[in-house]
């Protein structure tokens, strides 16, 4: 395991070179957007990993609710954390497409604030394992995560019935899309999330190592005529 | 239960019991046995890890590792009708009279007599009749109440933390009388305690312990001839009175409980009253809408006041359990903490629904706002809406308990998740103002409080007892 680390970075590393110049080079520039569009490469694989990331703490946090496995709790922190960071990549892109393309920064807009309103869900959720005492935090942070996920589909649903400003969904939003776009977008998403996958996978053994060191210490406290060990 | 005189059956054991906070280790591998109808005091310096094992017994603490066995079972919700829990905090309602409370905490284990409640309070050497709220004893009788309510189920097994502290010397002693008396009628007692000196003669064994282990148990002092008569006598049985408690009556009592100290206090209402209404002149800083642009704004404003104002109360929802550790009694109750969650979100509902009921005639005047659309569907949206904050926010102040820093964690937890149901709620109003149906977001309110309320209930529990 501790070779595939580094040969899985390399390949990650060429993979997101490849969709740099699929994104950059390859694909067509549009029409009436210009060079600006291209951040569509990075918008959306970054949205669609988050969305992962955030089905996969659900997925994690209802095991730990079940099972009690430490495991699915780290996988959960560790899922949350790296996807807090794309979904603010979605939050940070999208304005920066929006201010050339609408003339505004931001708009009030229901996919917007709905994504907005995501991001705010799963930093309350990194704000409670940072605020409650490390035994309760698993437990706690799992129910939260599973009321977070839920909230999910009642945003969604609502979007429906807003006008948006935002341009369609590129699957099943009913549009078409050039296939050389298509072709660099999926190639973009593919590394993405293996780059998410790198980073979750690092941060998990992170976690689990200072978890092995804080078990450590609490079983040299047991030994410490004194109780504790700082 | 039966106790062999040549074998002591027992009626406590703890095997290899490990309690870790973080990197602490409160209990480091404590391993006993304890026979039935004895009184035990465990004694030991600070930090010696007494109270740990004290509500590690109690199932307040689960172990890290190793386990507990009390009445043969390991599992304390098999056998928590038979123990009886006071800790060092009272674990009493301050804003309620000593009866009142003892008449609550009864009814948590299904028993219904005033009388048992009578007897246990005299048995303590205090008054039954006494009117004064508990908040307004001297510490010793806050001390022998708390006794009382330890004893009302008649429990089997009687774990006691500190129950002399800041007791004068003669009724400390008289308690001590009362105890010998329980612990022969075949009570297993543990006592944690500093004033060891009360309980020689009383004491059938000394449990010394030091960093977190048992590093003595000593019989120093044979046990006594006792009366019980200065106290009184309890009766060994509950009697006829005695039924199982029912989930629903115990919702009922504890939201009757909540309703009449807020009756008393009025902390709630008053403070929800007064917050909304200062967010409505705030608003009016901003703005001064005619009625038609009221008609488009008041949803939202509406909506955000009473979200904010709601925020106050749902912040004191579990106050007054946290104060004595008042919570703490009810976990070692056989109730079910469903039971409890209902009762706290209906007693917000109640609270919030009083406060909409007196706020909006003032937003109807203050932003001439008139239906257009059906009223009825308006109603609707204030029960749903209604209903989707409580239960969230019911929730979200359980768990945010367990935080440091909680009254700012309850709107960080509660804000973000609420949105979509806030999101109906200003749309159907919205839209009910302006003389158009809102049947879409009455039902998607009625589906998300549908399925918030499944997943608090289910999840209740894990945040309850979470540690």
């Amino acid at each position: 395991m501790k070779k595939a680390f580094p040969i899985l970075g390399v390949l990650t590393a060429m993979l997101l070179s490849y969709a740099l110049y699929q994104a950059l080079v390859v694909a067509p520039t549009e029409r009436t957007m210009g060079d600006v569009q291209r951040i569509f490469y990075y918008h959306v694989p970054s949205a669609w990993t988050a969305f992962i990331l955030f089905f996969i703490n659900f997925g994690a946090s209802v095991v730990y609710l079940i099972k009690r496995n430490p495991a699915a709790d780290i996988v959960a922190l560790v899922s949350a954390e790296v996807g807090v960071v794309f979904c603010t990549v979605v939050l940070v892109t999208g304005p920066i497409w929006a201010r050339p393309v609408w003339g505004i920064w931001w708009t009030w807009d229901m996919r917007l604030t709905s994504t907005l309103v995501l991001w705010l869900i799963y930093v309350s959720y990194l704000f409670l394992r940072r605020f409650s005492s490390s035994g309760e935090t698993p437990a706690l942070a799992a129910a939260l995560a599973v009321l977070g996920a839920l909230c999910v589909p009642f945003v969604y649903f609502s979007i429906w019935f807003f006008r948006t400003q935002h341009p369609q969904p590129v699957m099943g939003g009913g549009g078409s899309i050039d296939p050389r776009m298509l072709h660099a977008l999926l190639i973009n998403w593919l590394a993405f999330s293996c780059f998410a996958f790198l980073v979750c996978w690092s941060r998990y053994r992170l976690e689990k190592l200072q978890r092995e060191v804080d078990h450590a210490h609490a079983m040299r406290s047991l030994l410490d005529p004194s109780g504790s060990v700082r | 239960m039966t106790a062999d005189a040549t074998a002591p059956v027992a009626v406590v054991a703890v095997t290899n019991l490990i309690k870790q906070f973080g990197r602490f280790a409160a209990l480091r591998g404590v391993t006993a046995e304890f026979s039935g109808g004895k009184l035990y005091a465990i004694l030991g310096d600070n930090g010696a890890g007494k109270t740990t094992l004290l509500r590690t017994l109690a199932g307040l603490n689960q172990p890290s590792s190793g386990e507990v066995a009390i009445l043969g079972s390991s599992k304390f919700h098999d056998i928590c009708q038979h123990v009886g829990y006071m800790a060092h905090p009272s674990l009493l309602y301050d804003e309620m009279s000593g009866m009142e409370n003892l008449q609550y905490f009864a009814r948590l284990y299904g028993i219904i007599s005033r009388t048992r409640c009578a007897e246990v309070i005299r048995a303590v050497g205090l008054d039954p009749e006494l009117v004064r709220p508990v908040g307004q004893y001297s510490q010793g009788m806050r001390q022998r109440m708390s006794l009382a309510r330890a004893l009302l189920n008649d429990p089997k097994v009687l774990l006691l933390d500190e129950p002399f502290s800041n007791v004068d010397l003669h009724s400390a002693t008289e308690m001590v009388r009362l105890l010998a008396g329980i612990r022969d009628r075949g009570t297993t007692i543990f006592i944690v305690t500093h004033q060891a000196s009360l309980l020689e003669g009383a004491a059938d064994e000394f449990v010394w312990m030091e960093f977190g282990k048992i590093v003595g148990r000593t019989r120093e002092l044979k046990r006594p001839e006792t009366s019980g008569e200065s106290c009184g006598a309890i009766s060994e049985q509950i009697g006829g009175e005695y039924k199982m408690s029912t989930p629903t009556g115990i919702t009922r009592v504890t939201l009757l409980k909540d309703l009449r100290l807020e009756w008393r206090s009025k902390d709630a209402i008053n403070s929800m009253l007064f917050f909304s209404l200062l967010v409505v002149v705030v608003f009016s800083f901003s703005f001064d809408p005619s009625a038609e642009e009221s008609r488009q704004i008041a949803g939202g404003l509406v909506w955000v006041a009473f979200l904010f104002a709601a925020v106050v109360a749902l912040n004191q929802t579990w106050a007054r359990e946290i104060r004595n550790q008042v919570l703490d009694a009810y976990r070692v109750s056989p109730a079910p903490a469903n039971s409890l969650f209902i009762a706290k979100t209906l007693g917000n509902f109640i609270f919030v629904s009083v406060l909409e009921t007196l706020m909006t005639p003032l937003f109807i005047v203050f932003y001439r706002l008139r239906a257009l659309g059906p009223v009825w569907q308006l109603l609707l949206v204030g029960v749903f809406g209604t209903w989707a904050l409580v239960v969230n926010g019911t929730f979200f102040a359980a768990m945010s308990l367990r935080t440091r820093s909680r009254e700012i964690m309850l709107p960080l937890l509660l804000f973000p998740i609420s949105i979509p149901a806030l999101l109906a709620m200003v749309q159907a109003t919205t839209s009910i103002l302006n003389g158009e149906g809102a049947r879409f977001w009455i039902v998607l309110l009625a589906t998300y409080d549908l399925v918030f309320t499944t997943v608090c209930l289910l999840l209740f529990e894990t945040v309850l007892n979470a540690e």
